[in-house]
């Protein structure tokens, strides 16, 4: 199968899970991403639980298939040498070190785009490069506060929520994918590279504010918290989703619970103004879906063509006929742990698909191959760089 | 300023939010999006509320600014015709119909591909167009469900909950620009084109899934709902007055912060020094932490923290976030100008690129705001036949 990004080489200084979610996609989708990490230690997160029984994390895993990793002291002046060998050689520079550490190393957008001006330089933080906040250290939690994401998710009247996984950290990764890839659409076209600056707050905004922005800035509301009301129900034996858009929806739906005295009226007539009355329709339709299994809903609202899904557990999702269909849940290969079941790739692109499947590597691995194949390095100039400490 | 996408055109069928929220970042990056509407109503969207005093939807605005606006009436025979005409003229289609709704206009990807053989195809649907459930109607929500977010979200004593935006729709949005920007790139050394299946909820799991499934296959443990902590000194904490973020992983972080708390006699016991041991005293370091924090006010603790260096940060409401010095600093509220309403506020771009960063000052079109310029300058048909098309209701 043919790679999208088969003749991209990208450096990837990213540690933890913002950057290196970003440089997952690079890699499903075909770029050869070579990973430097701390000699001796690596990425904070590689040895995080839960680990295999080879010792290795398991969301390190997840979050660096597909990559290579090399070594590299880039706080000693050999080290910083060495990486601008290996900037020569690449088009893409991802890091994601709090503001100024690149530039302290000697190692900014400015340095080395003097040794590679077509590169393109990705920079992922907290706050962003500029502004002033833009010294202060973040993690997912504070961009998913600071980004008003928490201040919509929750119940009514109950505290804002994180959510269950760091969007604040995906966002970003996601975000810088997609600049990366349109810097390296516009150098195709006239052979520049530039310097890409991504906010962890940035992009928690720019999703979250999609839909609170208009009512706050149109409406003068503030968007409430407004948890499950008017789409999650309980029914008898756990919650159901039910997802009535349209106004024959609507009358399907309340033949189905036999409200047909219902129809017709303009105040539920469309999905705003059921919205808005959403205290009044709650009672109506959790009453019918609390005397009933989840199962029976979603067998009668099914076969009056209405969208509706039970909201499956953990292990019923890991289970899932169509995810496992779609290659969503695969198996990678680790030197050291053997088989690891990891999420595929969502990129399902018919000629050049998201690869998941290749292992991530232990710290190192690809010393030998990118020190002598790729800068030429003989296994005695490696060996002493092993021994000073440099790689 | 240059764009990055500046030569690439799309023309554009989708509607509701997954689709047009990916059109909305091509059109973001300089990309001409041509949006196709039903000829007197559009985009359902169109109507959503809140609305502006000319009576465009805020939401509808929101994701379609940068685009352009045209009419078809794709159920009609001419109108098929003159979309065929169309596809020759673009680089990418993107749709999030139903499966097979194209299929049955004669507009899927096998016949468009025949008329314009580099043609990239992207469709989004709730489960994509292959699998068992492929045929299944779904929103947001379900896919929220499905791809097994949901069941993380939400303290632990309460109900799974939805995160409190649209959020497998936007995270559907984002993979299928990344998928469409990596066939441009593919094509730009192959020339060859090719379709794009994006599933809403494959987007979700892969978010839902990845640190989850670590634990789930690495200890056997079912991922629970965690509420505001993810363990013992990283998530939200209760103060006097409210709530405040500490984000604190790394040993020097760890001792720094029982500095900070006068808990120096904590620093030699050995279950509190390894980061992997402290995880498993969690809870206990949680009371620590919130027995702490629960006697100051949130302003204290993050002057206190961010003093020593420590991640911290309030809960800001809705309204601190939209006028946040960082965020405005950032231009990530801006302005577009829009032809029936004015001014209106809107979120700014994220993508900082230094030489083409994404434009967040584009309007949204008024419905067939540009037939003329696309029917009359880009197909070259007359005045003259554009209005017999109108009048037929077919644009």
């Amino acid at each position: 199968m043919s790679k999208a990004l088969e003749d991209v080489k990208v450096l990837d200084f990213t540690r933890v899970f913002a950057g290196p979610f970003c440089t997952l996609q690079l890699a499903d989708l075909g770029a050869e991403v070579i990973k430097v990490e701390i000699p001796g230690g690596g990425d904070a997160i590689r040895y995080d639980p839960p680990r295999t029984e080879g010792g290795e994390g398991g969301i390190f895993i997840i979050l660096n298939r597909g990559k290579k990793s090399i070594t590299l002291n880039i706080s000693t002046k050999r080290g910083q040498e060495i990486c601008k060998e290996l900037v020569k050689k690449v088009d893409v520079v991802v890091e994601n070190f709090s503001p100024r550490v690149m530039e302290r190393l000697g190692l900014s957008y400015e340095e080395l785009k003097k040794v590679n001006p077509g590169l393109i330089y990705a920079s992922v933080s907290g706050f962003g490069h500029t502004g002033p906040y833009s010294a202060r250290p973040s993690y997912d939690p504070i961009a998913q506060a600071m980004g008003g994401l928490m201040s919509v998710t929750g119940v009514e009247g109950g505290d804002p929520l994180l959510t269950g996984m760091p969007l604040g950290d995906y966002f970003p990764g996601l975000y810088s994918a997609i600049s990366i890839l349109a810097a390296l659409h516009y150098r195709s076209n006239t052979g520049e590279g530039q310097y890409i600056d991504i906010s962890m707050q940035d992009s928690v905004w720019a999703t979250t504010a999609v839909t609170g922005l208009p009512q706050y800035f149109m409406a003068g509301e503030v968007p409430r918290r407004h948890g499950n009301r008017g789409q999650v129900y309980r029914a008898k034996d756990g919650h159901i989703i039910i997802a009535v858009g349209n106004v024959g929806q609507w009358n399907n739906f309340l033949r189905v619970i036999e409200r047909e005295d219902l129809i017709g009226l303009e105040k539920y007539g469309s999905w705003n103004q059921r919205a808005q009355h959403v205290d009044e329709l709650q009672p109506i339709i959790e009453g019918w879906t609390s005397a009933r299994s989840v199962e029976e809903i979603v067998s009668m609202l099914s076969d009056a063509h209405l969208p509706c899904s039970a909201v499956p557990t953990f292990e019923q999702v890991v289970d899932d006929a169509h995810l496992l269909s779609r290659d969503m849940l695969i198996e990678v290969e680790q030197v050291i742990s053997g088989k690891v079941k990891v999420p595929g790739s969502p990129l399902k692109l018919s000629k050049t698909p998201g690869n998941a499947t290749t292992p991530a590597p232990f710290l190192g691995e690809h010393n030998q191959e990118i020190y002598c194949g790729l800068l030429g390095y003989s296994d005695q100039e490696i060996g002493k760089l092993a021994d000073e400490g440099i790689i | 300023m240059a764009t990055a996408l500046q030569h690439i055109k799309v023309l554009d069928f989708t509607r509701a939010l997954a689709g047009p929220f990916c059109t909305f970042k091509l059109a973001q990056l300089g990309a001409e999006v041509i949006k196709i509407e039903i000829p007197g109503e559009g985009d359902a969207s169109r109507t959503n509320d809140p609305q502006t005093e000319g009576g465009e939807s805020y939401m509808f605005i929101s994701v379609n600014r940068g685009k352009k606006s045209i009419t078809l009436n794709l159920a009609a025979e001419k109108g098929r015709e003159i979309c065929k005409q169309l596809v020759e003229k673009v680089n990418v289609v993107v749709e999030n119909f139903s499966p097979g709704v194209m299929d049955r206009l004669g507009l899927g990807y096998e016949e468009l591909s025949r008329i314009n053989p580099g043609l990239i195809y992207a469709s989004s649907s709730g489960f994509g167009h292959t699998g068992p459930y492929s045929a299944r109607p779904a929103y947001d929500t379900i896919a929220q469900a499905m791809g097994g977010l949901m069941i993380q979200n939400g303290f632990p004593d309460g109900p799974p909950t939805m995160v409190g935006v649209a959020v497998s729709d936007m995270l559907a949005g984002l993979y299928n620009t990344i998928s469409i920007l990596a066939a441009l790139q593919y094509r730009s050394i192959t020339g060859e084109g090719q379709y794009i299946d994006i599933s809403m909820q494959d987007c979700t799991w892969d978010v839902a899934g990845a640190g989850a499934a670590a634990v789930y296959y690495g200890t056997g443990q079912i991922p629970q709902r965690n509420g505001n902590r993810y363990f013992g000194t990283f998530g939200v904490f209760p103060a006097k007055d409210g709530d405040v973020v500490i984000n604190v992983v790394t040993i020097g972080q760890w001792e720094n912060l029982m500095r900070v708390m006068g808990k120096e006699d904590l620093l030699e016991i050995e279950k509190y020094v390894d980061r992997t041991k402290r995880t498993e005293v969690s809870g206990e370091i949680s009371a620590l932490v919130e027995a702490w924090t629960g006697e100051r006010t949130i302003e204290e603790i993050v002057k206190l923290l961010s003093d020593a260096h420590l991640p911290a940060s309030p809960v800001p409401p809705f309204e601190q976030v939209a006028n946040d010095p960082q965020l405005l600093s950032r231009n990530m509220v801006a302005e577009v100008d829009q032809v029936i309403s004015g001014k209106v506020k809107v979120t700014g771009s994220p993508f900082k690129l230094s030489k083409t960063p994404g434009d967040p000052t584009l309007p949204a079109p008024f419905l067939g705001q540009h037939n003329h310029e696309i029917y009359c300058d880009v197909l070259g048909y007359s005045e003259q036949e554009i209005r017999q098309l109108a009048d037929d209701g077919i644009i």
